[in-house]
């Protein structure tokens, strides 16, 4: 009897949640479904840009590193190799470092944009709805269900929250394009070859 | 006359009935929409085979690559994904003539044997003819099969394969040369339909096969098995780049793919009350029984289970975590979920008729439990007419078949066929290889890597969804379209009808629309060259 009353209890659940039927008896209940999914998008997009900054942060700090010279203690004997000697065309550490942690960026960018990029055109999307739904003297008006107008809120809350989303992204991926180009600057290469000839000493 | 009513013809009648339906989901309008990128590629390199008998990526006009030319070597002889499929779509392009339907043909066909074989094995091993049935027909109305079934791809011969290995392993093949032969060829034959299939089926059902079934491995036999295997498959370890793809291998995704694949297990192939019914069920007879009886159908449901879960765990490291990778093991779960019908319906019928119906005809028991327990993944795109939301699969297929709409593919190819010259270049963002097989132009763009222009193209196709390469930068068709439209001085744009969507026919249930979109996201747009800025003829 359990087994049946289980089978029976997504029957039900399950046809009431058929699209028709849902927006027969719940006309909104669709739209709050999908902002419901905005916002857990929302969530991983701050989560994702702030694991973006972390790993912009740690790429300017290895630049800063490279850029200094390296502190060599005067007490130390040049003849005697400090570490086993790498191998012709070996990467540095710091190299190794730098490389790993610009694409986990990369990634990460990308990660958040794509992110941001379906947001844009799912709210852009909800909010024509929401207005061919309501009138055009705004949210407020007595033609606009309740449900409406705080739907329409609610996606106007979170086009805020989009816009500085993407202002954050525009500056972290603009930082990124400064690191990425300054790897590739001679001043960079000269840096890195110091570094690799200092560590063959 | 044959009475109709002979008892041997009787039991006979309902597969041929499944059968019957199943010819027609899977056969009726094959061609009603174009092929996508990846079945275009597959068709593309098929083509190429026609005119130089092997997988040529350049065929003197247009290039076949999604990896920025890391498919093929100095030759163009294509050396990255293995042949078997390819040589499939020839052969039917061979007798069909280049067409959709062609194309795709051969892979339904093996789609619906794979339906007859899964009732083959378990009323020949098993004798249990109700059994049987039920598995064939959950296989029949499996919407994701079907659609993966109808594609021009590897998939439902990866199936195939997979399901007639373990057709053979229930066959005397200890003794008998001709089941060795179809267990060995099975295995070879499916490494070069997909490799990763092969290394993930095949490691899998060895693994549960010494677990469960060892007293059934003789020591020599099985040795033979391998190495005849091994020699079949030696010249393809050469032949393709397996090293090469071996390097993309990340051990930071494996979390996130098992995460992934265990989510697509039980929304899309086997709904989580069942597994956890059967998890259950073992646990019982694990820790309060002797154990299985060494014939009994729990063993081999146990059997099939850990395939899966082992062919599930070996997948997890390879880069891409998808469904398509889990298709082969459609016909084992269609298996276990028809054993599982049948012991609630020896239970309690009513329920073993309400989880017929609710596992033939809706998804709602892989959908609403993982809604509950938050684990859905529902990607933010998705529509409430997808697989992803609570649904009639079987309507909504239907619904696609009959009147089907005009895709992203099929808008850009007809319109492309009506409006450009055949010696025109087409600069596209994404989708290069449909309009590569279906147009005569020169396309470009892609993900094929740089694009080697003589002159500004007279076409372009910029895509709403931007593509990104391996290493995380911008696709350089992507770069190129953008600065050439920066400003768009030299072109203008024309709105075609219908929506740009990201892939068109692709069968994954994340991207797949069986209708047309509900809400239009993005128009699609394409610039064509002013004719004041085209050279003259």
């Amino acid at each position: 009897m359990l087994l049946a009353a289980g089978l029976l209890l997504i029957f039900v659940l399950g046809f009431l949640q058929l699209y028709p039927v849902q927006n027969f008896f719940f006309p909104s209940n669709y739209q709050k479904i999908k902002l419901k999914l905005v916002r857990k998008e929302c969530r991983k997009i701050n989560k994702g840009l702030a694991s973006l900054q972390t790993q912009v942060d740690n790429l300017t700090r290895l630049r800063d590193q490279a850029d200094q010279p390296a502190p060599i203690p005067l007490n130390r004997d040049l003849a005697k190799p400090a570490s086993p000697r790498p191998a012709a065309g070996a990467r540095s550490p710091l190299e190794l470092s730098w490389q790993s942690g610009m694409l986990a960026a990369k990634k990460k960018r990308v990660y958040v944009s794509r992110k941001l990029n379906y947001i844009e055109m799912i709210l852009k999307s909800m909010d024509q709805a929401v207005k061919t739904s309501c009138s055009t003297d705004g949210f407020g008006s007595s033609t606009c269900t309740v449900e409406s107008g705080k739907i329409g809120r609610q996606i106007l809350e979170i086009q805020t929250r989009w816009r500085t989303y993407n202002d954050r992204l525009v500056d972290l991926s603009k930082k990124l394009a400064e690191l990425e180009e300054y790897a590739r600057s001679p001043q960079a290469k000269t840096s890195s070859n110091t570094k690799k000839d200092e560590s063959r000493l | 006359m044959d009475n109709p009513l002979n008892p041997e013809k009787r039991s006979f009648l309902p597969i041929l009935i499944i059968l019957a339906v199943g010819a027609f989901l899977l056969l009726f309008h094959l061609d009603h929409r174009p092929f996508w990128q990846d079945e275009a590629e597959t068709a593309g390199l098929a083509k190429n085979v026609l005119k130089y008998g092997v997988p040529r990526a350049y065929d003197g006009v247009n290039i076949i690559s999604q990896e920025q030319g890391r498919e093929y070597d100095q030759n163009f002889l294509w050396r990255w994904s293995p042949w078997l499929q390819i040589y499939v779509a020839a052969a039917a392009f061979r007798l069909g003539g280049l067409t959709t339907y062609a194309g795709r043909l051969p892979f339904a066909v093996l789609g619906l044997v794979c339906i007859f074989l899964v009732y083959r094995l378990v009323s020949r091993n098993f004798g249990d003819r109700a059994w049987a049935l039920w598995s064939a027909a959950l296989l029949t109305v499996s919407v994701p099969f079907l659609l993966y079934a109808r594609q021009c791809r590897y998939y439902s011969l990866g199936a195939l394969l997979a399901l007639t290995s373990i057709y053979a392993f229930r066959e005397d093949w200890q003794a008998k040369t001709g089941p060795a032969l179809l267990l060995g060829l099975a295995l070879g034959l499916l490494f070069y339909t997909n490799y990763l299939l092969f290394l993930s089926f095949t490691g899998a059902a060895f693994l549960a096969a010494v677990l469960l079934y060892r007293v059934k491995m003789p020591w020599t036999r099985s040795l033979t098995l391998i190495i005849g295997t091994g020699i079949i498959i030696l010249p393809g370890l050469f032949l393709f780049h397996i090293q090469q793809q071996a390097t993309m291998v990340n051990l930071e995704a494996i979390f996130a793919n098992l995460v992934n694949y265990s989510g697509d297990f039980f929304q899309f192939l086997l709904p989580l009350p069942v597994a956890l019914y059967l998890f259950w069920r073992w646990c019982r007879i694990l820790w309060t029984r002797a154990g299985f009886p060494q014939e009994s159908p729990d063993r081999f449901i146990f059997f099939l289970a850990l395939v899966v879960i082992g062919n599930i765990l070996l997948l997890t490291p390879a880069p891409q975590g998808e469904l398509r990778y889990l298709v082969h093991l459609y016909p084992l779960c269609a298996i276990m979920l028809g054993w599982v019908i049948c012991r609630a319906w020896r239970y309690h019928k009513f329920s073993g008729a309400l989880l017929a119906v609710l596992l033939m005809g809706t998804n709602w028991l892989n959908v609403l439990p993982m809604y509950w327990l938050d684990l859905l993944n529902r990607p933010i795109h998705n529509e409430a007419y997808m697989l992803t939301y609570p649904n009639l699969p079987l309507k909504l297929y239907l619904a696609e078949l009959t009147s089907p709409y005009s895709d992203v593919n099929q808008n850009l190819i007809q319109y492309f066929n009506g409006h450009a010259q055949p010696a025109e270049t087409i600069l596209v963002a994404y989708g290069d290889l449909p309009l590569q097989f279906y147009t005569s132009c020169r396309v470009l763009g892609g993900l094929q890597g740089q694009s080697h222009l003589s002159r500004p193209p007279e076409w372009l196709v910029p895509r709403r969804y931007t593509r990104w390469n391996r290493r995380y930068d911008l696709n350089p068709s992507e770069v190129l379209i953008r600065q050439l439209l920066s400003p768009p001085t030299d072109y203008q744009p024309v709105v075609l009808g219908g929506e740009d969507e990201v892939f068109g026919n692709q069968p994954d249930p994340y991207f797949h629309h069986f209708l047309p979109p509900m809400e239009s996201l993005s128009p699609l747009v394409i610039y064509g060259k002013k004719s004041s800025s085209r050279p003259t003829p």
